[in-house]
C-alpha cells in the first residue's frame, strides 16, 4: 500500500484566476439579465406559466436566498403584462334571499363606476321618490281613494242611521265601538220606561236592535273589506308612482351597463325594492325626525342599494400578480366581518372583504409554502379553492361549527389563477409523500439549483452578476480583485472548488458588508481586502461557540491530543452548524476490544445519542472487520467505541474511518498519532468515501493546532473524493505552504492506518495472511486468538472450567 | 292675521266625546284659539245616553272588529275616562307648542242638551267629536287641505262668523266655501285668501244636510242663529250627521 502524499497548497484553494476577469471594476460590466445556473427552474417557470390547464400550478422550491423570489417577479409581471386586467367583481344585495350576496363581474374599472352611480342613485332617488310622493298628482289620486273609501263609509252609517232613526233606535258612539238604545223623543229610554212598554213593543225593539246590530257589524265587515281594497290602490298607487320616479333615473344606469345582463338584473330588482319600501324614502323626505330605531332601520334598508366593489382592477395593467405575505383563511379567501349594532353582532353584504384570491384572480398568487401551511386552515383553503375553480366566503366559525349564528353565504366567485408557492426541498417531498391533492393541483416543479458549475464562462457571468447586484443596490464598484475573492467566496459556499454557490442573499450580503468596509476604509472602490475583511467580520459575529469550545480544549477541559501517540485512540471531526454558521470541532473517538461474539457496541447508539446513519456505519464497520480477518472464524471479539465528552447527539457516517481505525489500534495494540485528525466514511471494503463540511473540519483542527503551536506534524487525513471541495482558509493553506500543517487524502483504511500509526498497514498474501509486524497482520493475529480463546471458553464453559488468556487452561 | 277689535273671544269651546277626535280636529281648534288669542276649553262630554242604554237587558256594545260584548257602566266608566286622558294628552302636544292657553274637564251630561247649554254663554264653539270611525288613509301622506264651508241663512254671511272661518281658512291653508241663499261674486276677505259661493237653494236643517252630503270639507261653520229655531232633537241629528268638526258662531 503506497503512502498517501500531502497534498499541494494549491490543492486546498482554487483561486479565482483573475486573467478570466477583463475589467477594471463592475462599473465596467453589463449587469446580468437573468439568473445564473438556474436554466432547469427558469424552464420550468416558463412552461408552468404559459400553461393554462387546470392542476398546472406552480411549486418553486429552493433554500430561501436563492433569488427566487425576484426571479419570480420579473418572470410573472412580465407575463401578466402581457395579459388583459381581469374583471372586477362587486357584491350586491340579493334581495329574493338577503343572506346569499350576489355576486357581479364588470369590466376592469367600471365596479367602481356602478358603485359611484348607485351612490349618486339612492341620493337622487332620496330627494325624487318623496318629491313624487309629495306632488300634487300624488296626493289628488290618494285623496280620491280616500274620499272614495271614507264616503262608503259615510254612506253605510248614514243609511244605518236613517234606518235606526225609522225604527225609534239611536246609534251611540262608545269609546271603542257602537251601541244601539231605543229612543222616544229624543231621549233615550232607560230600563225603567222600557218596561213599561207594552212586551210587543218591548219585542219590536229588541227585534230592531239585533237586527240594526248585525246591519252594524255587517257595516263593519264592509269597512274593513274596504281598508283592505285601499291598502291595495294605494299599493298600486304607490308603485305607479315610485316605477315612474325610479324608472327615470334608472333609465341611464340601464343604458350605461345595458351590456352587462346581470347588472341588469341587479338593477331592476332595485326597482322592484325601492316599490316595496317607498315609505323609507318617504320618510327620509320628511322634516320630522323619526325614531332612533326607525331611523336604524331606513339606514340599513338603504344600505342595501349600494355596491360592494371588493375587487377594482381600474388601475391594472394587466394581470395582477399578488403577493401574500400573511396567508391565514381570511386572507385568502375573503372574510365576512361583523359590527356591533344594539349588542349585537350583525353583517350585510357590504361587509364582505376580498382575500388574496379575489385580487389576484386572473392572475398569479404567489405565497411562501411554510407560511400557508403553517397557518390554520390556509392550506385547505387554497385547495379547496384551487380544486371546485370557484372562491367561497365561509367563516372559520362556522366551518368549526363553533357558532350557529345567521351569517352570510356569499355567491361564489369563479376562480381562475395560477398559485406559486414557493419552498424548500423537505416541504415539497412532505407535500408531495403525505398529501394525494397536492400532486393534482401542482403539477409543475420549478427547481432551484444551490449552485452552478466553476466553468470560465459561468466565473465570467458570476462577476457580471455581481455587478448587477452591485448597481441594484447601489454600492460602490468592486474591483477586480475584489469579485475575483467573491467568486471564491462562493466556491467556498458551494463547499467545493469547481461549483459556484449561486445563493444571491449570501452573495448581496458579503458585498453589502465588503461596501461597508470599503466605506470604512474612505475607498471609492471595494478592494479584494474590503471582501476578506466583511467574510472574516462575519465569521467573527457568530464563532463565539466555537471559540469557547476551542478554548475549552486548550484549557484541557475537553481533552483532545495534537501530538504524541495513544493506543485506541483517535482524533475524529465533526462539523457543527448553528444558525447560519457552521465550523469543524475535533472530538476524541476511543475504542476497546475484548473477547465476546463478535459485536461493535455503539456506545453512542446505546446511549440513545447516535443517529440511525451513525449506527449503519458501526455496522459496516464491524462487516469489514469481519470480512477482513474472519472470514473462516466467528469474530470473536466485543468491541465499543465512544465519542469522549460528546453531549448531545450525533449523526452521520463521517467518522467511521475514524472509528475503524481506532477499533483497529485498540485491537492491534499499535498507537495512533494524536498529531493527525480523521475523517471521512468507511464501506465494508475499507473504501474511504466523501464527506460533507470537509473544509469546516480541517480549518477546526488546524485552528486548534495553530493555538498550540504548530509543529510541522500535525494534519489532517480527508477522503480522497473531497480534494476537490476543499476551499480552505488562507492560514490553512499559508501553513501548509510553509511545511508546519498538512492535509493527506485517501482511498482506502489502510492507506489512512499508514499515516495514523507510522507502521505498514500490510497486504494480503495469497493465503490471507498479512505480514505479521504489518497493522494488519498484528490485528488478523488478535483475531485468531480471540476466536482460540472463544474456541477454549466454550469447552471450558461445557467442563466447567475458567481459562486464561496466555494459552493456560486453568487447570493448574 | 290678527283678531279685528269686534272679536273678542275670550274662549274657544272645544266639545268632545266618546269616539275621541282626530289629530286634524284638534290643530283647526288649537289655530284657531291662537288666531283669537283666546284660551281653549276643552270639554268632554261622558254621553249620559250610554250609562242609561247600558242598563238596557239587550245592551250590547260593537266593536270595529264586528265583534259583540256586553256593555256595563263600570267599563263603560273606566273607558271613557281612558278615553278623555288620551284626548287631553293630545291636546297638550298640539296646544302647548302654540303657546296656547288651555284646560281640559270632563262632564257628565246628556250631549247635545249640555252642548247646547254651554254654547248659551260661548262666543265660539267646536263640536270635534269623531262621528265615525277613524278611516286610514294612506301611511305618509299628507291630506290636501280641503275647504271650510260656511253655511248661514241670510244674504250675506254674519261678521262674527265669516271672520271665524276666514281665520281658519287662512290657518290651514284651506279654500272658504261660503255656503248662503245668495250666489255672486264672493267679497274679499282676506287677500290671498281663495273664496268661493255656492248657491244654497234650501235653507232648513235638512236642505242643509243634503248640500252638505258629498260635500268634502274640513270644518263647518255655523252662525249660532242657524240654530235658534232648531229643536235640540234636530241639532242632535246634524251634529251626528255631520262628518266634520262643526264651529258654532255667536
Amino acid at each position: 500500500m503506497p503512502h498517501s502524499k500531502a497534498l499541494a497548497p494549491d490543492q486546498l484553494y482554487r483561486v479565482c484566476d483573475l486573467s478570466q476577469l477583463d475589467f477594471g471594476t463592475t462599473a465596467e460590466l453589463e449587469p446580468l439579465a437573468g439568473p445564473l445556473g438556474q436554466e432547469r427552474a427558469l424552464e420550468a417557470l416558463n412552461f408552468g406559466v404559459g400553461m393554462r390547464h387546470e392542476g398546472y400550478n406552480l411549486f418553486v422550491m429552493g433554500s430561501p436566498g436563492l433569488g427566487k423570489q425576484t426571479l419570480l417577479k420579473q418572470l410573472l409581471e412580465g407575463e401578466a403584462a402581457k395579459g388583459a386586467a381581469p374583471s372586477d367583481w362587486c357584491y350586491v344585495n340579493n334581495f329574493d334571499v338577503p343572506h346569499r350576496p350576489q355576486a357581479l363581474a364588470l369590466p376592469a374599472g367600471r365596479g367602481v363606476e356602478l358603485r359611484a352611480d348607485m351612490e349618486r342613485l339612492l341620493d337622487e332617488l332620496l330627494h325624487a321618490v318623496p318629491a313624487a310622493f309629495q306632488s300634487d298628482e300624488y296626493r289628488i289620486r290618494a285623496q280620491e281613494i280616500t274620499d272614495d273609501y271614507k264616503g262608503r263609509e259615510e254612506s253605510a252609517f248614514a243609511e244605518l242611521n236613517e234606518q235606526a232613526e225609522a225604527q225609534g233606535i239611536a246609534i251611540l258612539r262608545t269609546p271603542v265601538g257602537f251601541t244601539l238604545a231605543p229612543r222616544r223623543d229624543g231621549e233615550v229610554l232607560g230600563p225603567d220606561e222600557f218596561k213599561k212598554l207594552d212586551e210587543s213593543e218591548r219585542e219590536a225593539i229588541e227585534t230592531s236592535v239585533r237586527e240594526l246590530n248585525e246591519k252594524l257589524k255587517g257595516v263593519f265587515h264592509r269597512i274593513a273589506a274596504w281598508q283592505k281594497e285601499s291598502r291595495e290602490r294605494f299599493r298600486e298607487l304607490n308603485r305607479e308612482v315610485s316605477d315612474a320616479a325610479v324608472g327615470q333615473l334608472l333609465h341611464g344606469l340601464e343604458e350605461k351597463y345595458a351590456a352587462s345582463p346581470q347588472v341588469l338584473e341587479f338593477l331592476n330588482a332595485v326597482k322592484q325594492d325601492v316599490a316595496e319600501n317607498v315609505d323609507v324614502f318617504r320618510r327620509a323626505g320628511e322634516e320630522e325626525e323619526q325614531p332612533q330605531a326607525q331611523q336604524l332601520h331606513d339606514h340599513e334598508l338603504l344600505q342595501r342599494y349600494r355596491v360592494n366593489v371588493l375587487v377594482d382592477n381600474a388601475e391594472a395593467n394587466g394581470a395582477p400578480v399578488v403577493h401574500e405575505d400573511n396567508p391565514n383563511y381570511h386572507n385568502l379567501v375573503g372574510r365576512v366581518e361583523h359590527i356591533a349594532q344594539m349588542g349585537a353582532l350583525v353583517t350585510n353584504f357590504s361587509l364582505i372583504k376580498a382575500g388574496a384570491l379575489h385580487r389576484a384572480n386572473g392572475g398569479y398568487l404567489v405565497l411562501d409554502a411554510r407560511k400557508v401551511l403553517t397557518t390554520p386552515f390556509g392550506w385547505e383553503g387554497i385547495k379547496r379553492a384551487l380544486r371546485t375553480r370557484e372562491i367561497r366566503i365561509e367563516s372559520l366559525e362556522r366551518m368549526l361549527s363553533l357558532v350557529s349564528t345567521i351569517s352570510l353565504e356569499p355567491e361564489p366567485i369563479p376562480l381562475d389563477l395560477k398559485v406559486v408557492l414557493s419552498g424548500d426541498r423537505l416541504l415539497y417531498y412532505l407535500l408531495k409523500a403525505y398529501d394525494p391533492e397536492f400532486g393534482q393541483l401542482f403539477k409543475v416543479l420549478a427547481d432551484f439549483s444551490e449552485d452552478t458549475p466553476r466553468t470560465d464562462e459561468n466565473t465570467q457571468l458570476y462577476a457580471r452578476l455581481i455587478a448587477s447586484l452591485q448597481q441594484r443596490d447601489g454600492l460602490r464598484p468592486l474591483a477586480r480583485e475584489a469579485v475575483g475573492r467573491a467568486i471564491e467566496h462562493a466556491a467556498r459556499r458551494a463547499d467545493d472548488s469547481e461549483r459556484l454557490s449561486v445563493h444571491l442573499g449570501d452573495v448581496s450580503d458579503l458585498l453589502r458588508e465588503a461596501d461597508y468596509w470599503a466605506g470604512q476604509a474612505g475607498r471609492e472602490v471595494v478592494a479584494a481586502d474590503d471582501v476578506r475583511r466583511a467574510r472574516d467580520a462575519r465569521v467573527r459575529r457568530a464563532n463565539q461557540t466555537e471559540e469557547r469550545l476551542r478554548d475549552a480544549t486548550l484549557r484541557e477541559t475537553l481533552l483532545i491530543d495534537t501530538q504524541g501517540a495513544r493506543t485506541a485512540q483517535v482524533n475524529g471531526l465533526a462539523v457543527l452548524q448553528l444558525g447560519d454558521y457552521a465550523f469543524g470541532r475535533p472530538g476524541r473517538i476511543t475504542a476497546t476490544a475484548r473477547l465476546g461474539q463478535g459485536g461493535v457496541v455503539d456506545i453512542e447508539r446505546e446511549a440513545k445519542l447516535g443517529g440511525k446513519l451513525h449506527s449503519k456505519g458501526v455496522m459496516i464497520l464491524s462487516a469489514f472487520l469481519a470480512d477482513r480477518y474472519a472470514r473462516n472464524q466467528p469474530l470473536s471479539l466485543a468491541a465499543s467505541l465512544v465519542f469522549e465528552q460528546s453531549y448531545g447527539t450525533i449523526d452521520g457516517d463521517s467518522a467511521s474511518t475514524a472509528e475503524l481505525c481506532v477499533l483497529l489500534s485498540a485491537l492491534a495494540d499499535v498507537p495512533i498519532r494524536q498529531s493527525l485528525a480523521i475523517t471521512g466514511s468507511v464501506n465494508q471494503h475499507g473504501q474511504v468515501q466523501a464527506i460533507g463540511g470537509v473544509n469546516e473540519k480541517i480549518e477546526g483542527f488546524f485552528d486548534l493546532c495553530a493555538m498550540r503551536g504548530l509543529s510541522g506534524e500535525q494534519g489532517v487525513i480527508i477522503p480522497a473524493a473531497n480534494v476537490k471541495h476543499l476551499m480552505l482558509n488562507e492560514a490553512v493553506v499559508e501553513a501548509v505552504r510553509a511545511g508546519r500543517f498538512h492535509v493527506y487524502a485517501v482511498g482506502h483504511v489502510d492507506e489512512a492506518l499508514n499515516l495514523l500509526t507510522g507502521l505498514e498497514s500490510g497486504e494480503a498474501d495469497v493465503d490471507g495472511r498479512y505480514p505479521p509486524d504489518s497493522v494488519n497482520g498484528r490485528v488478523q493475529k488478535r483475531v485468531e486468538e480471540l476466536a482460540a480463546l472463544r474456541k477454549r471458553y466454550a469447552q471450558s464453559g461445557r467442563e466447567n472450567r475458567p481459562i486464561v488468556e496466555n494459552g493456560d487452561d486453568g487447570a493448574a | 292675521m290678527t283678531a279685528p277689535p269686534e272679536l273678542k273671544a275670550r274662549r274657544v269651546l272645544l266639545a268632545l266625546a266618546a269616539g275621541g277626535a282626530d289629530s286634524a280636529s284638534l290643530r283647526s281648534s288649537v289655530l284657531l284659539a291662537a288666531s283669537l288669542s283666546a284660551e281653549l276649553d276643552a270639554l268632554f262630554l261622558e254621553d249620559a245616553d250610554l250609562f242609561t242604554s247600558s242598563t238596557l237587558p239587550f245592551a250590547c256594545e260593537i266593536l270595529p272588529s264586528g265583534a259583540e260584548r256586553p256593555v256595563a257602566a263600570e267599563s263603560l266608566s273606566g273607558a271613557l275616562r281612558a278615553q278623555a286622558e288620551t284626548l287631553r294628552r293630545q291636546l297638550a302636544l298640539q296646544a302647548d307648542p302654540a303657546q296656547v292657553k288651555w284646560s281640559f274637564r270632563t262632564l257628565r251630561a246628556r250631549r247635545i242638551s249640555a252642548l247646547l247649554e254651554l254654547s248659551a254663554g260661548q262666543d265660539v264653539v267646536v263640536a270635534a267629536w269623531q262621528r265615525r270611525m277613524r278611516w286610514q288613509s294612506a301611511p305618509g301622506l299628507k291630506a290636501l287641505a280641503r275647504p271650510v264651508l260656511l253655511a248661514y241663512q241670510s244674504i250675506e254671511p254674519p261678521a262674527a262668523a265669516l271672520e271665524i272661518a276666514v281665520r281658519l281658512a287662512c290657518s290651514l291653508g284651506a279654500e272658504l266655501v261660503l255656503l248662503g241663499p245668495a250666489d255672486g261674486t264672493p267679497p274679499i276677505v282676506e287677500a290671498g285668501l281663495h273664496v268661493r259661493r255656492l248657491l244654497r237653494t234650501d235653507v232648513s236643517m235638512a236642505g242643509l244636510l243634503a248640500s252638505l252630503a258629498g260635500f268634502p270639507a274640513e270644518m263647518l261653520v255655523l252662525p249660532a242663529g242657524e240654530l235658534a229655531a232648531c229643536e235640540p232633537l234636530e241639532i242632535g241629528h246634524l251634529l251626528d250627521a255631520v262628518a266634520v268638526p262643526v264651529v258654532l258662531v255667536r
